[in-house]
C-alpha cells in the first residue's frame, strides 16, 4: 500500500469554522469548536467566519493559506455536495491544489437537526471537525484529467421536448442525433387534436 | 387504438416526418409474388424494399439529452368505470381521435356502440392519478387542463351538448389556465364535486348511468350520460428502465428520473453529461416541456463549447508490485475499468474508473488504492471520531450520492434526530472495506450502520451489492466472535428520504442504548486482528467458503 | 429456485423464502421495513 502521509513536507492544517450567520452559531458553540481545533494534531491556525463561503470569508482563507503557509484546509461550515466545489476553486486561487482541502458538515449534519441540543451539537461538531482534520493529513494532491466532449448531442426521443431540444442545439450550430422508436416524431402531443391553452393544433 | 383499420403499408399520420410509407412487416405478406407484391409493382421510384434490416448505429456523442417522455395509463384495472366493458366508456386519448378532423371519423364526433352524435358526454378526472391504491399517488399534471379544453371543443362544435366534469380538484394553476376554466363553466360545463363509484351500461341503449356523491352537498347523485371519457392520467414510460439502466440514471418515488437537484438542478441527471427534457423527469404539459427542452439544449451547448472536462481525481490505483495477480477485482468492477489477465497484476483503464472504489475494499491485499478516498484517511477518520468516549456515539458509514445526501435532507427539513451519530462520508458504500467497519468496533463503537443508495439508484450501476457482501460477511464475522451482530446495521437511505435517516438515526441511538460496556469491551478484545500469516491468492469463491461455519451451516450467501 | 432464510438485525423477525438464482432484490423487513437483512442458506440454529 503506498502510504498518503505527506512526510516531505511538514503538515500546517488551517480550520476555518463557519457560523453561518445563525444557521449554524444558533445551536453549535463555535467558538468552543474553533478553540477545540486548535488542540488538534498540526493545526496552525484556526480562523472564525460569520460566512465563510461569501467573499470576505473566502479571501480570510486565503490570506491566511498565504500568511501561515498552510497546506491543508478544513472548512467546518455545511454540506460539500453544496460547497465543495466553491472552496476547492477558493484554495486553488490561494495557491493549493484543490484536493488539499476538507469540509466538515456542522449544518445539514448537525446545527440543522440538533436545534435544540447545544450541548450534543457542539461536541459531535468537535468530532466532525476531528474527523475531517485527520483526513486532511491524510490528503494527497491530485490532477485531474481532461477529457475532450466530442462534438456531437444525442437526443433520446422525438416527441415535443426532444424536437425542441434538438433543434436549438442544432441552431447553436452542433451536431445532433436525434433518436425516435417509432415510425414517425411527434410523440404524444401528435396524438392530440388540439392542445391548451392555445386551443390550436397540436402540430 | 383500434377505433379504425389499417392497411400494412401506411403514412403514421398525415403530418408524419419523415412523411414517407411504412411497411408493417407483421401484416405484410411479402414480395413473394403469389402472395401479394403489389406495392413494390405500383411504386414507381422502386423505394420499396421488403428485406431491409434494422442496423447499427454508431455515433460518438459529448453529451445526451433524455426526452422519452411518457406513457398513458391503461384504465382497464379500474373495473369500477367499465372501460373495455362498456363501448361508450373512452378514454381521454381515443376522445382526441374521434374529434380529430384527421381521425377515424374524419372529426365528427360518434360514440362507438352507433356511430350517433351523443350529447351528454361525462368526464371522470383523475384516472389513474392521486390514487395512491393503485400505486399512482401523483397528480398528472395535464388532465385537469385536456378535459377543459375538450368541454370548450365540444361546445364550440355541438352548442346543445351537456358536459358533466366528476372531479376531486380543479388544478388550473398556469397562465391563462383558469381564464380557460371560467369560460368552461360560462358555456355551461357542469362540475360536479366527486369521483364516481361506479358506471353501469343499459344493455338496451347502452347508455351509462353514473352514481356519484356529490361532495359539496353531501347528496348521492345518478347522472344518465351517452358516453363517458376518462380523463387518464400519465405514467412514466415503459423504455425508462431501459435507458436508467444504460445511463445510470435513478428514479424518484413517482417512478420518474430523479434530476440533480429539485430546485437548483432540475434539468441535469445525476450522472455528468446527461440532461432531461419533457415528461420523464416529471409530468408537465406542452409550455413546460419546451422550456425544458430549451434549457437542456442550452446546458448541452455549455458543455460542448467549452471543449474538454475535467474528471474528478477520484479513480482507483493498483500497486503493480503488491498486486498478487489474484483476480478478485476485475468482476467486481461494475464498469469493468479493470484489466486482469491470469498471471499478470490487474490495472485500471482510469478514464472508465467511475470512483466507487468498491475495488479497494475488496482486495485483500491493500494493493489498491482509492485516491482520494484512501484507507488512510478513512481509517484516520474512524479513529479520530472514536478517540473520545466511543461508547456515547452511534458509528456511520454513508455513501456520497444517497444516503449522505438522505441526511443532508433531513438537516433541509429541519427534521430533529439525536446528536449522538457520527457520519462519515465515502463516494459508494461499497467502498467500506470489512477492515473499517472492524476498526471502528475495535476503537470502541457501539454501533455501527453502513449506508448506501437503494438498489435501484446505485450510483455505481450495482456496486453496492458489494456492500451487502461485506456486511453478510461481517455479520458471520462478528457472530463467530462472540459479538452481537446486530450492533451492526445496514440501511438504504435515498436522498430524498430525510425522513427515514433521521428515523434510522433514532433506531441506532436506542440500539446503541442496549449494547453495555461489557460488551464494547469484550467486542475490542475478541476482533482484534490475529498475527498475520502469509496468505496465498484465493479467488473469491475460496473466500467464500472459508466463512463457512458448517456446524450451524449458518453460511452467507456471497454469490 | 431454494428456499431461503432470512432474518431482520434491526427487530429479530425471521422468514424463508424461495430465491431465485442470480436474483438481483433489495431485502427489507415486513415488521419494521429495515435494510438489515442477514440470509442463510440454511436454517439458522437459534444460539444461546
Amino acid at each position: 500500500m503506498v502510504s498518503n502521509v505527506a512526510t516531505d513536507e511538514e503538515l500546517r492544517v488551517g480550520v476555518f469554522v463557519c457560523d453561518c450567520g445563525l444557521n449554524i452559531a444558533g445551536a453549535v458553540d463555535t467558538a468552543a469548536v474553533a478553540e477545540y481545533a486548535e488542540t488538534l494534531p498540526d493545526v496552525t491556525c484556526v480562523v472564525r467566519n460569520k460566512y465563510t463561503c461569501a467573499d470576505p470569508g473566502q479571501n480570510e482563507i486565503k490570506d491566511a493559506v498565504r500568511q501561515h503557509n498552510l497546506n491543508r484546509v478544513v472548512v467546518a461550515s455545511c454540506t460539500p455536495r453544496q460547497h465543495e466545489p466553491t472552496f476547492r476553486q477558493c484554495v486553488y486561487e490561494a495557491g493549493l491544489n484543490p484536493y488539499l482541502m476538507e469540509m466538515a458538515n456542522l449544518r445539514e449534519h448537525c446545527s440543522w437537526v440538533h436545534p435544540d441540543d447545544r450541548d450534543g451539537a457542539t461536541a459531535k461538531a468537535k468530532d466532525l471537525v476531528a474527523s475531517a482534520v485527520a483526513r486532511a493529513r491524510f490528503l494527497q494532491a491530485q490532477e485531474e484529467m481532461s477529457v475532450p466532449v466530442s462534438q456531437r448531442a444525442l437526443v433520446i426521443g422525438g416527441g415535443i421536448a426532444g424536437i425542441e431540444a434538438a433543434l436549438e442545439m442544432a441552431e447553436a450550430g452542433h451536431k445532433v442525433t436525434l433518436v425516435e422508436k417509432t415510425p414517425s416524431i411527434g410523440g404524444v402531443m401528435a396524438q392530440l387534436d388540439k392542445t391548451y391553452p392555445t386551443m390550436d393544433c397540436s402540430i | 387504438m383500434g377505433l379504425s383499420s389499417r392497411k400494412a403499408i401506411y403514412i403514421p399520420f398525415p403530418q408524419a416526418v419523415p412523411c414517407s410509407y411504412i411497411l408493417n412487416m407483421e401484416d405484410c405478406l411479402g414480395n413473394n409474388p403469389i402472395a401479394c407484391g403489389k406495392c413494390a409493382e405500383v411504386c414507381e421510384k422502386n423505394a420499396i424494399n421488403y428485406d431491409d434490416q434494422d442496423e447499427f448505429v454508431i455515433r460518438e456523442v459529448g453529451a445526451v439529452i433524455v426526452a422519452i417522455g411518457l406513457d398513458v395509463y391503461d384504465p382497464t384495472e379500474m373495473d369500477e368505470y367499465g372501460y373495455t366493458r362498456f363501448e361508450n366508456v373512452i378514454t381521454s386519448m381515443e376522445f382526441e381521435r374521434l374529434i380529430c378532423a384527421g381521425g377515424p371519423t374524419a372529426g365528427h364526433f360518434v360514440r362507438p356502440s352507433d356511430q350517433v352524435r351523443p350529447t351528454r358526454i361525462g368526464f371522470i378526472q383523475c384516472v389513474g392519478s392521486r390514487n395512491p391504491s393503485i400505486g399512482r399517488p401523483y397528480c398528472s399534471n395535464i388532465c385537469c387542463m385536456n378535459t377543459i379544453k375538450d368541454t370548450l371543443l365540444l361546445a364550440d362544435h355541438y352548442p346543445d351538448v351537456k358536459n358533466v366534469v366528476f372531479y376531486q380538484d380543479i388544478r388550473a394553476f398556469g397562465k391563462s389556465f383558469e381564464d380557460m376554466f371560467q369560460r368552461s363553466k360560462k358555456v355551461g360545463t357542469r362540475y360536479v364535486r366527486g369521483l364516481p363509484g361506479d358506471i353501469e351500461e343499459d344493455p338496451e341503449t347502452q347508455n351509462l348511468t353514473i352514481t356519484v356523491e356529490n361532495t359539496t352537498s353531501g347528496k348521492l347523485e345518478h347522472h344518465e350520460l351517452d358516453m363517458v371519457v376518462l380523463s387518464v392520467g400519465v405514467v412514466p414510460p415503459e423504455d425508462l428502465k431501459k435507458i436508467s439502466g444504460l445511463l445510470t440514471l435513478s428514479k424518484t418515488s413517482d417512478g420518474f428520473f430523479m434530476e440533480s437537484h429539485p430546485k437548483l438542478k432540475p434539468i441535469d441527471a445525476p450522472t455528468r453529461g446527461v440532461y432531461f427534457a419533457g415528461f420523464c423527469e416529471a409530468p408537465k404539459d406542452i409550455k413546460e416541456s419546451v422550456c425544458q427542452a430549451g434549457a437542456a439544449a442550452s446546458k448541452v451547448g455549455g458543455l460542448l463549447n467549452a471543449g474538454e472536462i475535467h474528471i474528478e481525481a477520484i479513480t482507483s490505483v493498483i500497486d503493480q508490485e503488491a498486486c498478487t495477480m489474484c483476480g478478485v477485482c476485475a468482476p467486481i468492477c461494475p464498469y469493468s475499468a479493470i484489466v486482469w489477465e491470469k498471471g499478470q497484476p490487474a490495472m485500471v483503464i482510469e478514464a472508465a474508473c467511475a470512483g466507487c472504489g468498491a475495488c479497494a475494499a475488496a482486495c485483500n491485499f491493500n494493493a489498491i488504492t482509492m485516491r482520494h478516498f484512501t484507507d488512510d484517511q478513512l481509517l484516520a477518520q474512524v479513529r479520530a471520531v472514536l478517540a473520545e468516549k466511543p461508547e456515547e456515539k452511534v458509528f456511520v458509514f454513508a455513501c456520497n450520492w444517497c444516503s449522505y445526501a438522505g441526511g443532508d435532507m433531513a438537516g433541509i427539513s429541519r427534521l430533529k434526530y439525536p446528536s449522538t451519530n457520527r457520519v462519515i462520508r465515502t463516494m459508494c458504500s461499497a467502498r467500506v472495506s470489512e477492515e473499517m467497519v472492524l476498526e471502528a468496533f475495535l476503537c470502541g463503537a457501539p454501533v455501527v450502520l453502513v449506508s448506501g443508495c437503494h438498489y435501484a439508484d446505485c450510483h455505481y450501476i450495482n456496486a453496492n451489492r458489494q456492500t451487502v457482501k461485506h456486511v453478510q460477511r461481517l455479520w458471520n464475522k462478528l457472530e463467530r466472535a462472540g459479538v452481537r451482530p446486530e450492533r451492526l446495521q445496514l440501511e438504504w437511505i435515498s436522498a430524498a428520504e430525510g425522513q427515514k435517516f433521521a428515523n434510522v438515526m433514532r433506531q441506532m441511538e436506542e440500539l446503541r442504548q442496549t449494547v453495555t460496556a461489557e460488551e464494547i469491551e469484550h467486542a475490542r478484545e475478541a476482533l482484534k486482528p490475529k498475527p498475520k500469516k502469509e496468505k496465498k491468492p484465493k479467488t473469491e469463491k475460496e473466500e467464500a467458503d472459508k466463512e463457512e461455519t458448517p456446524e450451524e451451516e449458518a453460511e452467507t450467501v456471497t454469490s | 429456485m431454494a428456499i431461503e432464510y432470512f432474518k431482520c438485525m434491526m427487530c429479530g423477525h425471521d422468514w424463508e423464502e424461495e430465491v431465485e438464482k442470480g436474483e438481483d432484490v433489495e431485502r427489507s423487513c415486513s415488521q419494521c421495513r429495515s435494510n438489515s437483512i442477514r440470509r442463510f442458506k440454511s436454517k439458522p440454529t437459534p444460539k444461546e
